[in-house]
Parts: structure tokens; C-alpha cells; sequence
């Protein structure tokens, strides 16, 4: 059933669509520094000074740091404080040296181990998730770095291996081929990547019903796979537009049963919980479609639990990167991984 | 002198007329947690009258995205057709009610269809697409109409109510018990 598609393929790029946080900047926050006079104290100091001021939310920054000025031996600075805390404690907080016996409430020993006067520095705000972000931070001051592994070869474009490319260009060829018998030009195929196959192929019928964008019209294909689905029940012109497009192409759209649920119907009586074994919604499905989609269908694929998103040709109100990201959006409790430039050229129908 | 139990739409204050749809919307809900939905009802009013009635039925039909303004769009396509309506002109002056804020797809939903004003119970924590979570009802958005105009908090109590009791799974009605649990767990997640 699968359609060989001819296409002039031209060279694509798979770039990934990942929260911002990944591509930000380091951003800073002030905190005061005293330098270090006598270093056997640096433990003590340590330890006195994450009780008296702990660096909340600056975990990630090192405490102590050996002094950059280029020269060996040229002996620790400490952080003190966070600019805030200072301001906490009524002082102000955006001059740029104050005493530092101001700051520490704390016995002589710890005021004659570390320098009058404490500068306002910067450091990074927040911890580095990349190592771009590592390199930017570590020249502000010295961090903690836990690489993640994955993230890292999400942005090295080391996730794939040829074969599933050639996996994702097949199944964006559908997409592709789909979009082009389409008035509307947007096709999507829904696949299952455990078992490579297709489950639901789909086209646009906006210029019929506004809302039956391509991926809302492949998410209720899938549910009609799973013995539910909306738009054949109401009736509505997607059944009838099946069969012209089908007509019009060899089998270009069409839902693909589930055989898992038609087994369970034929060997298990209504006892059997074949709930527990059938597909939920779109889970661990992933989703092509040759054009970045809507905030709508975004959202429906955040609701429907899909796992990966391919998309070929970024929209000005796309929701999967260019408008916004609601894919990692927080505050939402599924989010999902998306890719975007899939045969690209082809897809700017 | 009208009768006390009689509606006299024209006699009623814009407040009434709100509370009453809503109150509709929020029978449907009712509905909608007996058959074991997320309790979300809704209707849509053209030229005084409700042109479509809806609940959620995400389980009924394994489609999440069938949420009960989803459902009321379709059938307004329906009425638009039987009664040779342009339903572009029909959706530009059509009137919504919910008892819950609408997710941030239904909210693309009425905004994609130039859809003027939505009124609604409670806000939805959860997916809200009209201030909770994101701001759909009123960003700027290519290729999305003019902002929706929001009315929030008409009758909220009640409809908290009835989502606590389902997210509680305190519903004596709902026909399945057994896959209650499961649902509940499902849709912890989906609303
Ligand atoms: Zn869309
Ligand atoms: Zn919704």
C-alpha cells in the first residue's frame, strides 16, 4: 500500500525545534566577592557563609574561585552574598565595592581572613544546559556542568542514524504526495515508529470545513483506526472526500485498522480489558506534516500525546517554533520533540 | 404583566440571558460526567436562539480533540448547511458558552473562525487558552481574526464543583466503574 513517490528530492536539513532555553544567552546576576587573604580559612569560610547566605537559585556557581588575573598563585576570591541579600539588609546594593565587615555578621577571625571590601561581580543566572552556554558562563565564573547527554546530540544532529533518515523522508514523501492532491496543500501522515508503519494519511479540508486542518482530520483518522473518531459519525464532507481523493489517487488517503484491536474483537469476549492492550490516542506515535502547524492543531497534539513531530516548511503563525513552542511550552503537562526542514523545498506548495 | 416561570428573552438583562446559556452549557457538562467525559458542556447561540449543543466525548470517540466546542463548530457547519447559511457570516456573529474556559485549541478554534465573544464558567488551569495558560483569546496571530471578547467567571462555583467531583471520580452515575479509574487517570492529562 505504500506509494512510491517520485519526487525531485533536493538536499534537506533536519534541524531540531528545541525550548529557548537551550539557544539563550547567559544571563547574569550581581553578587559581591571578597578576596581570599588567608586561604587556610577558605573551608571555614565555606561553611559559614552557605548558612549565613546561601546562594539560592545559584547552585550551580562555584563558591570559591582562584583569582583571574593571569598569574599562578594569585589566590582565591570568594563570593559573599547575592547583590539582593545585601539590599535585603538595607544596604545599597548597586555599589560596585562596600565593606565587608558590613555584610558578614560574624566573628574577627572570618573578617581578618578576607579583604576590606567586597566588588560586585557577575555571574551566570542560571545553569548552563549546553556546552556553548558552559563556555559563555565559565567566563563569567566558574560553574558546575551536567552535560545532557541527549540534548547534546539533539543539537549535533547526532540523533538519527542514514537509515532513519531515509525512514523520515519516505514517510515525508507521503505527507508530500498527500498535500498535492489537496486543495488546501498541507498533507500529514500519522506513523507508528515500533512498527514502521503508517496509521493514518491525511489532507487538508480547510476550504471546506475550517477546522479540518491536516493534522486534526489524521488525529480523528487514528481514532477511527481505534474504533472511535468524530468526523465519520457527523457525517461531514471528510468521508466523501476520502473517496474523491482516493479516487483522484491510488489510495492517498486512508485509516489503516489497528490490528491489535480487530484480533481482540474476533478472540476476546466484552470481559477482555481491551482497553489495556490497544493504542491510547496518538502515544508513541509520530506525527509528519509538510508545513508548521497551527496553535489549534498543536494543542491537539499536545491533548492527543503524540511523541515526535517532522514538519517540512516553517508558517509565520506556526506553533511548533516560529509563533511560539507550545510543544515545550511550561506550565503544559505533555510536551513533545519536533523537527523541522523535512524535504523542505518540496514542501513550499 | 409575564408570568414569572415564563422566559421573556426580550425582557431579560444581558446577565440573565448569559446565566441562562450557561446554565445549559453546564446541563450538558453534567451530562458529559454521567457518561464519564471531563465535565464540559457547551452551546452556541445565533440570532437569539442555540443553533448547537455539545459536551466533551474525548472517550466516546478516542479523539482528544473532541472537546465541547469542537463538537458545537461541527454541528453549527450542519445547521449552516441545512438552513443554506454562510457559515463564515454565521460564526461571525455567533455567541459561546462554556462552563469552563476553552482549552488553548478551542480558543484557536474560535479564533481561526472569527468568532466574536466567548462567555464562561471557571477558569481552566490546566489548558486554558484565555488568560490560565496561554493567551489565545486576544495575541496577535497571523491569519487569526479580530481578538475574542472573554466573560469569565459567570456561575464558577458551580462549575468548579463539578469538576472536583470528577477529578474526586465521585460520580454515582457513571456507567463503567471499573475503567472509571482509568479514565480518571487518562484524563487527569486530557480535559
Ligand atoms: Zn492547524
Ligand atoms: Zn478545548
Amino acid at each position: 500500500s505504500k506509494t512510491n513517490v517520485d519526487l525531485h528530492i533536493s538536499p534537506w536539513y533536519l534541524t531540531p525545534v528545541l525550548a529557548d532555553k537551550y539557544y539563550q544567552h547567559t544571563e547574569s546576576e550581581n553578587v559581591y566577592v571578597a578576596e581570599v587573604l588567608d586561604q587556610k580559612m577558605t573551608a571555614q569560610l565555606v561553611k559559614t557563609l552557605s548558612s549565613q547566605y546561601p546562594l539560592t537559585g545559584l547552585s550551580h556557581v562555584k563558591r570559591v574561585r582562584a583569582r583571574a588575573n593571569g598569574k599562578k598563585n594569585a589566590g582565591l576570591e570568594i563570593i559573599i552574598c547575592r547583590a539582593i541579600d545585601v539590599n535585603i539588609n538595607h544596604l545599597d546594593s548597586s555599589s560596585t565595592s562596600i565593606q565587608t565587615e558590613k555584610i558578614m555578621k560574624t566573628d574577627v577571625s572570618h573578617l581578618n581572613a578576607l579583604s576590606e571590601f567586597c566588588k560586585l561581580f557577575v555571574v551566570p543566572k542560571y545553569p548552563p544546559l549546553t556546552r556553548k552556554q558552559y563556555e559563555q558562563s565559565s567566563q563569567l565564573w566558574p560553574v558546575q556542568f551536567h552535560e545532557d547527554k541527549y540534548i547534546a546530540r539533539v543539537m549535533n544532529n547526532q540523533v538519527f542514524t542514514t537509515s532513519e533518515l531515509n525512514f523520515i523522508e519516505q514517510n515525508m514523501s507521503l505527507a508530500l504526495k498527500l498535500a498535492m492532491v489537496s486543495k488546501c496543500h498541507v498533507g500529514a501522515v500519522v506513523v507508528d515508529p515500533a512498527t514502521k508503519t503508517v496509521v493514518a494519511r491525511a489532507h487538508d479540508f480547510r476550504n471546506k470545513h475550517t477546522l479540518q486542518h491536516a493534522v486534526m482530520v489524521a488525529i480523528d483518522l487514528v481514532a477511527q483506526g481505534q474504533n472511535g473518531g468524530a468526523w465519520n459519525r457527523y457525517g461531514l464532507q471528510i468521508g466523501p472526500n476520502l473517496q474523491e481523493a482516493e479516487s483522484l489517487n491510488d489510495s492517498c488517503i486512508k485509516r489503516e485498522n489497528h490490528t491489535t484491536s480487530q484480533s481482540l474483537d474476533e478472540c476476546c469476549g466484552k470481559d477482555c480489558r481491551l482497553t489495556k492492550t490497544s493504542p491510547y490516542l496518538c502515544t508513541g506515535y509520530d506525527l509528519y506534516v509538510t508545513r508548521e502547524p497551527c496553535t489549534m492543531c498543536a494543542m491537539a497534539l499536545v491533548h492527543s500525546r503524540i511523541r515526535r513531530v517532522f514538519y517540512g516548511v516553517s508558517t509565520p503563525w506556526g506553533a511548533l517554533g516560529s509563533r511560539y513552542k507550545i510543544h515545550v511550552w511550561e506550565g503544559l503537562n505533555h510536551h513533545f520533540e519536533v523537527w523541522k526542514g523535512v524535504l523542505e523545498k518540496q514542501c513550499q506548495l | 404583566m409575564d408570568e414569572p416561570w415564563s422566559f421573556d428573552y426580550n425582557n431579560m438583562d444581558s446577565a440573565d440571558v448569559e446565566k441562562m446559556y450557561i446554565k445549559a452549557a453546564f446541563k450538558l457538562a453534567e451530562e458529559a460526567l454521567d457518561n464519564g467525559e471531563v465535565p464540559v458542556g457547551c452551546v452556541m447561540v445565533f440570532e437569539g436562539s442555540i443553533i448547537a449543543e455539545s459536551r466533551n466525548t474525548v472517550n466516546e470517540t478516542k479523539n482528544a480533540v473532541r472537546h465541547a466546542e469542537m463538537n458545537c463548530v461541527d454541528q453549527v457547519f450542519e445547521w449552516c448547511k441545512k438552513h443554506e447559511r454562510d457559515s463564515s457570516l454565521v460564526f461571525k456573529n455567533l455567541h459561546v458558552f462554556v462552563n469552563v474556559e476553552p482549552c488553548i485549541m478551542c480558543a484557536s478554534a474560535l479564533r481561526v473562525l472569527d468568532i466574536p465573544q466567548v462567555v464562561y464558567g471557571c477558569n481552566n488551569e490546566r489548558f486554558g487558552g484565555c488568560g490560565s495558560v496561554m493567551n489565545i483569546h486576544n495575541d496577535e496571530v497571523p491569519g487569526f481574526g479580530r481578538s475574542l471578547q472573554v466573560t469569565s467567571g459567570v456561575n464558577a462555583d458551580d462549575a468548579v464543583k463539578l469538576l472536583k467531583l470528577f477529578y474526586k471520580g465521585q460520580n454515582p452515575n457513571a456507567p463503567h466503574p471499573i475503567l472509571k479509574a482509568q479514565k480518571l487517570t487518562e484524563l487527569n492529562q486530557t480535559s
